[in-house]
């Protein structure tokens, strides 16, 4: 017992004192869920806007890129009657100097400016403008269906990234998370109805999480949204299935797909935890060990053997499920012995965890980032987004470094015990065929594919 | 009557700036010590303004201060080899170092319970720094990698190495901040050391802390730290004088096969702050200077860019800016990318035509204000990051100016009228300019 007690007092001198504590969630118009925080410290507010569960996942299985296309097209094509020049310049004219930044992921569709506080009332008109009244010329809806976003492009992406998105096909089956944000065959027959459809469907104020951080009050807020967010269609005429938790399926497989490149790109994943989830901290802190520059993976592939250059795990969440997954490049003949090396690391933590030094140095490294939050308002803000998005309070932002300062070795080394699953580690190889590898293969009884590369 | 109180408190708050928490002191070993107070999380910015840059270096060592820079990583007795930096990972901060021609400066963020930490680090490596010849040797690679990389591998570091050889013909603004390649090559660690003790000294140094900190807590700190290093007086500096340029022109004409457009710069010389120090008169002519940037090429008011862009469409970037913050000569530069390589005469033309405007009729009203609004917009902006103010009260302090001179010249700017600007227009840029630089395409290969 009384070991607990120094431990928790020795754990609190961590916590941090907020000073922008005087922040809240309130509810405006009893649907939208509104966050803010004072920051005294310039009259520019950083404004997030997140619609939940609108992403990539609900297009229609046959217009993958639906969502994308929307938002492309929203934003480059100018709205309220003015020419995507005109319409930034009148952004301009307000004081947003970044413009109005739309992203789209397989959960989520995210907003997001900066403005000065006086004009944000006229920024949001401009917001639900660009929304409800997007001109959407057939010339710009052609262009924006002939890109790809970053994350699903092929082309130039090297042979790591390709590999990763093979790992997640090959896990997620048919679920949405194994789908592409677009390709080029789901975006083909994406039309104007299609598009307008699918903005008032998705950027409803039900699906919306906002979030303000500037020199404001919770008073200011009606003004703001009054006559402008509060326009914008209630909620989605059609409804949407939400996807199945937990789906992922690992086989421990190695599957190979032959691309004659210089460098092998191999992604390797297991089941991850997400924020939520009870033991997400001590995961997040094990992934870290397993994975970060300076810890196992890093020191023994890289820096003992030169089996790589470079090699990393993180957890990839999303909103149902999670992945522990990492990735590296290396040269075609040194695919079978990286591999063993990442197998038997993964082995050995599950079994005989980790060290007292690698716990602390990973503890004091998480800890100590977490306060880079705080260096600018647009960070504060994509923490509280995050942190609200996740299904938390806000107050759990004050009390993230309280929970892992509480979190000891036993408690990490009892979740490698649990979670690692050393053979049920997955494997995607990208790359060159070549002899030692054939043979690995081989005696691995590894699931080798033919089949070159997506399309995409 | 309590109504309309509250509601003319409440429009007032709307327009009024949000406060500044700056405090500053010195150390009796002649540290410097700024404190920009920003209670936004527990995390802190803290920096070291070293006041010794690129420029003066020594003769036939060109770029000697941007080695140091490098070498200030390599360890000390206390935190031997890469523990600086392996340390910052450790805990979870952030870290870099800057050289320009007049300063160098080495920054880290961390959260606010490391911050004694790094200051021991940071204050250590003031004096303790240690020179291993094997070392200097690697890192000199390192740094001609970089400028390969930099300057004869890029287009716009080969713009800019040529640009102020053109402009700058005795003093060492002439130079590239990295140095000459064959001077990279002859450094040794004696000469980095050398340089490190005449200039590394709390005297000749300006703490910058941001952050939810106060004064106190930062000078106890600091005296706990830097305050024990021994009181060392930095030589004065002595930079070769700049001669008389006679009003010509230097024209430099560039080809590169790696550019796609076409690029022109015209450069003029123009005072610098330092020059204004004391003398508000002088100071509004230059505060003009830097009003005039955005009266010129502001993405939006800018009368270049409505004219040349969005107009006539000739050209398709327009820029300006006004160097007036370093120690050597200040320069004020007007440059654009035209549609068409043919239509270069035409645009210099219209250039020249809408300065000797500004010169005989000064800007309009409209153009004042909006510029002046532009010019707060862009302040706030930077305030909104924990270092935006703690960087730009950096730079004025390496040239002996306070945050009192910092409040002086928003007074100047907000009483800034058409005929300052006019005065300052004709006094600086109806001369020719020192120099003028055409970079093109090379087709030939």
């Amino acid at each position: 017992m009384k070991f607990f007690i120094t431990l928790f007092i020795l754990c609190s001198s961590f916590i941090p004192a907020f000073g922008f504590i005087d922040g809240k969630k309130i509810y405006f118009g009893n649907k939208i869920q509104v966050a803010y925080a004072k920051d005294t410290s310039s009259r520019i507010v950083s404004v997030n806007m997140l619609f939940k569960g609108v992403g990539a996942r609900i297009d229609p299985i046959d217009q993958e890129g639906l969502g994308w296309v929307a938002m492309q097209a929203m934003i480059e094509g100018g709205a309220g009657g003015l020419d995507k020049q005109a319409f930034d310049k009148e952004l301009s004219k307000l004081g947003i100097l970044g413009g109005i930044q739309v992203s789209i992921g397989i959960d989520n569709i995210f907003l997001n400016f900066e403005c000065p506080k006086e004009n944000l009332n006229k920024a949001f008109e401009f917001v639900k403008v660009m929304i409800t009244n997007p001109t959407l010329s057939i010339k710009d809806i052609e262009r924006v269906k002939r890109i790809l976003p970053p994350g699903a492009n092929f082309s130039n992406a090297d042979e790591t990234f390709v590999a990763g998105k093979i790992l997640r096909k090959k896990v997620y089956g048919n679920h949405p998370y194994g789908r592409l944000v677009a390709t080029f065959e789901g975006m083909q027959s994406i039309n104007k109805e299609d598009i307008l459809a699918a903005l008032k469907n998705r950027l409803v104020q039900e699906k919306l999480l906002l979030v303000l951080v500037g020199d404001i009050n919770e008073s200011d807020i009606p003004a703001f949204l009054e006559g402008t967010i509060t326009n914008l269609p209630r909620k989605s005429e059609q409804s949407f299935a939400v996807p199945e938790k937990s789906i992922a399926e690992f086989d421990g497989a190695i599957s190979f797909i032959p691309k004659d490149t210089p460098q092998s790109g191999i992604a390797f994943a297991q089941k991850g935890l997400r924020e939520i989830d009870k033991d997400f901290w001590s995961l997040s802190i094990l992934n870290k060990i397993i994975g970060d520059q300076g810890f196992r993976l890093w020191n023994e592939l890289r820096e003992k053997q030169g089996l790589v250059y470079s090699i990393g795990t993180s957890l990839m969440i999303q909103e149902f499920d999670a992945l522990l997954a990492g990735g590296f490049s290396c040269a075609p003949e040194k695919v079978a012995d990286s591999i063993t090396e990442v197998q038997k690391i993964w082995s050995q933590i599950q079994e005989n965890g980790i060290t007292e030094t690698e716990f602390q140095d990973a503890k004091t490294s998480i800890m100590g980032s977490y306060s880079r939050y705080f260096t600018s308002s647009a960070s504060i803000a994509d923490l509280m987004t995050n942190c609200l998005s996740d299904g938390f309070d806000i107050d759990y932002i004050l009390k993230h470094n309280e929970i892992i300062g509480k979190i000891t070795v036993q408690d990490v080394n009892l979740i490698a015990k649990k979670y690692l699953t050393p053979e049920k580690l997955s494997f995607v190889v990208v790359g060159r065929p070549e002899e030692t590898l054939s043979k690995f293969l081989k005696e691995r009884q590894s699931d080798i594919k033919t089949t070159p590369v997506d399309k995409n | 009557m309590r109504i309309y109180i509250a509601l003319f408190l409440l429009l007032f708050a709307d327009i009024v700036f949000a406060k500044d928490e700056v405090y500053e002191t010195k150390l009796e070993n002649g540290l410097q010590i700024i404190v920009v107070r920003n209670p936004k999380g527990p995390v802190v910015y803290h920096s070291l303004w070293y006041n010794v840059g690129s420029a003066d270096s020594p003769s036939g060592a060109s770029g000697l201060a941007h080695f140091l820079e490098h070498l200030m990583f390599k360890g000390t007795t206390k935190f031997p080899q890469q523990s600086f930096s392996q340390t910052i990972n450790r805990i979870g901060g952030t870290q870099n170092a800057q050289t320009s021609q007049d300063a160098t400066i080495y920054w880290q963020i961390v959260d606010k319970q490391h911050l004694p930490l790094v200051m021991e680090m940071e204050a250590d490596r003031m004096v303790n720094l240690v020179f291993d010849e094997k070392v200097v040797e690697k890192e000199i690679d390192v740094v001609l990698n970089e400028r390969r990389m930099n300057i004869d591998g890029s287009s716009t570091g080969k713009i800019s190495q040529a640009l102020n050889a053109a402009m700058f013909w005795n003093d060492p603004y002439g130079k590239p901040v990295i140095g000459y390649e064959s001077e990279i090559k002859e450094y040794t660690g004696q000469k980095a050391k050398d340089f490190y003790e005449k200039w590394y000294t709390p005297s000749n140094a300006i703490l910058i802390v941001a952050g939810d900190v106060t004064l106190d807590e930062v000078k106890n700190l600091a005296q706990k730290y830097y305050g024990v290093l021994p009181k060392k007086d930095a030589p004065l500096r002595n930079r070769l004088q700049e001669p008389t340029h006679h009003d010509i022109t230097s024209k430099i004409i560039l080809r590169d096969e790696n550019t796609r457009g076409v690029f022109v710069e015209w450069d003029y010389f123009v005072p610098n702050f330092l020059s204004a120090k004391n003398n508000p008169e002088k100071m509004k002519s230059l505060v003009a200077l830097n009003l005039l940037q955005i009266i010129l090429t502001d993405p939006t008011y800018g009368c270049l860019n409505e004219l040349l862009i969005h107009q006539q469409k000739l050209a398709y970037a327009t820029g300006s800016s006004y160097q007036g913050l370093g120690v050597s000569s200040g320069k004020f530069a007007i440059y654009f990318s035209p549609e068409l390589i043919l239509d270069v005469e035409k645009i210099e033309g219209i250039i020249q035509g809408i300065l000797y405007d500004l010169a005989l009729n000064g800007p309009k009203e409209d153009q004042i204000i909006k510029a002046k609004e532009r010019y707060r917009l862009s302040v706030e902006y930077q305030k909104r990051n924990l270092t935006g103010l703690a960087d730009t009260l950096g730079d004025i302090a390496l040239l002996g100016f306070n945050y009192n001179d910092y409040r002086l010249y928003d007074e100047i700017l907000d009483n800034l009228n058409t005929k300052d600007i006019k005065e300052a227009v004709s006094a600086h840029l109806t001369k020719n300019p020192a120099v003028q630089l055409y970079s093109y395409p090379d087709r030939t290969k």
